[in-house]
């Protein structure tokens, strides 16, 4: 019974459902897709498991803005949610009028009524919960991207910067960040296939700790005896290549990305901090070393021109230049360890980490 | 990893009309309602038109004169059934993701899929009680 001086809206439900998804937007979403010019984001995800377990268990989806990731989780429910659209809809409905003469009944009316209408388009029952999440690019593309010492072993990764950026749960920022600090590099190999045919493919590495250093010298060696500057200029990138082609040992083959990040560290003042953490991962290969030998390699590994200013370094000084790659055993030994997967958010757990026992601990507290 | 790029809402220039209370309102006319309960249809009624008529949305008529308390609405299910429900504000908005309606070939993704959030809903309707008999 409709109640007196009611407002009421019809509704419909569509047999053409159109497919949604309902997605959280958590206040530093809602903000970024509000605003006066917002981005794209993007949702990434990993291929299904076909067989998850709790060691190995199905992987999230990922959503990324320019400079954050989150991860997604579906949450269903017991309920229906409906999308209404409104749209006007006209409904014919038949009517018999009073009849008093049984023998000659009147003719039925059509009526047809338009009306504002909200009509049940979409029908769902999960929404998409996003959660925050603090990958460590370091980490995640160290582990991804194989270190350069061998043109062929490790297996080379096939593929470009770009197609790297679409395969890792990282941001634009977060992905840009740590390829420049995992030092990652793009070079082209000759690949020959099963017929025979030679053809170039683009491949991913990192500097790999030994032969970089290997290279730093010669670099640094031929720039003084040719009196050249550090530089990207191809001129100067140019006589580097002639002098790799006459040095002519395998190890040192001419690979130009290798280089030019190599170039492009030094000349940003980062050569003290790239060369210390691959002094460490070298030295400390089978157990923590003391920093004094940590120091005496490193200064053994480095040009003699860019020793200088290093050789007063304080042993703290030293333990901080390879912080976020390093642990010490004991007050006076260091060891390279690699950098932890997840960020840690100042005053809280790392982002993304799981809360154990959260269930437990809720349905405890409700039953005191 | 498949990429898939997520469109920002792209609101239309003129609002859309909305039979509904204005807190309901949206851009696209769009809003939310959620059912504690399923829809069944009798054999041969479904429309032509593929527009099928269930009932109707009752709200009392201080809606009109701003004095709603939001708790009152009815839905009326077919002409035996109603039920009490009530809107609710969204502890976190929802985006409305569909597939983006493709008029230039798309800039990348899986095999040319793009989504688009297609509205920002704050608020919903909500029938959570048991369907109530009318006579």
């Amino acid at each position: 019974m409709t109640q007196p001086n009611a407002y009421t809206v019809p509704i419909a439900y569509s047999t053409i459902q159109t497919p949604i998804r309902l997605i959280e937007l958590p206040p530093a979403l809602l903000d970024l897709v509000t605003s006066p010019n917002p981005p794209t984001l993007h949702l990434k995800s990993l291929p299904p498991v076909p067989h998850p377990t709790t060691a190995n268990p199905q992987p999230h989806a990922y959503l990324t803005t320019p400079t954050q990731t989150f991860t997604i989780r579906q949450v269903s429910s017991s309920n229906n949610t409906f999308l209404l659209r409104h749209a006007d809809h006209t409904r014919v409905t038949t009517h018999y009028p009073p009849s008093i003469d049984p023998l000659n009944p009147p003719e039925p009316e059509i009526r047809e009524e338009t009306a504002l209408t909200s009509i049940l388009t979409s029908t769902t029952t999960s929404h998409l919960e996003v959660l925050p999440y603090s990958p460590n690019p370091v980490a995640t593309l160290r582990k991804m991207v194989p270190a350069y010492s061998d043109l062929y072993t490790p297996a080379p990764l096939y593929g470009s910067k770009e197609t790297l950026f679409l395969d890792v749960p990282l941001s634009r920022l977060q992905f840009e960040q740590g390829w420049k600090e995992a030092l990652c590099f793009e070079d082209t190999i000759q690949v020959v296939d099963e017929d025979g045919d030679s053809t170039t493919r683009t491949c991913i590495w990192r500097l790999d700790p030994l032969l970089t250093l290997r290279v730093l010298k010669m670099l640094e060696e031929f720039r003084l005896s040719e009196g050249l500057s550090w530089s990207l200029e191809p001129r100067v990138i140019e006589d580097f290549r002639e002098m790799f082609s006459e040095d002519g040992s395998a190890a040192t083959r001419w690979m130009p990305g290798m280089v030019e990040t190599i170039i492009r560290n030094v000349m940003e003042g980062n050569v003290h901090r790239f060369t210390a953490r691959m002094a460490l991962e070298i030295l400390s290969e089978h157990g923590a070393i003391s920093v004094d030998k940590l120091k005496k390699g490193w200064l053994d590994y480095l040009p003699e021109t860019m020793r200088a200013g290093a050789e007063a370094w304080t042993d703290e000084k030293l333990v901080e230049l390879v912080k976020g790659y390093s642990e010490s055993p004991t007050a006076r030994s260091v060891k390279f360890v690699e950098p932890p997967e997840l960020l840690v958010v100042e005053g809280g757990a790392a982002k993304g980490a799981v809360k154990k026992g959260k269930w437990h601990e809720k349905f405890a507290a409700q039953r005191k | 990893m498949p990429s898939v790029p997520i469109h920002p809402p792209n609101p239309p220039a003129t609002k859309a009309p909305s039979p509904l209370p204005p807190i309901l309102h949206t851009p696209t006319g769009l809003a939310i309602l959620e059912l504690q309960s399923t829809i069944h249809f009798a054999p041969g009624a479904m429309e032509e038109d593929g527009i099928t008529p269930i009932g109707r949305l009752e709200f009392p008529e201080s809606v009109m004169t701003g004095e709603w308390d939001g708790k009152s609405v009815w839905a009326y299910i077919g002409e035996h059934q109603r039920m009490r429900g009530e809107v609710k504000k969204l502890k976190t908005p929802l985006g409305i993701l569909k597939r983006k309606t493709v008029g230039e070939p798309p800039s990348e993704g899986v095999e040319g899929e793009e989504l688009e959030i297609a509205e920002i809903v704050k608020y919903k309707i909500i029938f959570s009680e048991r369907p109530e008999p009318v006579s």
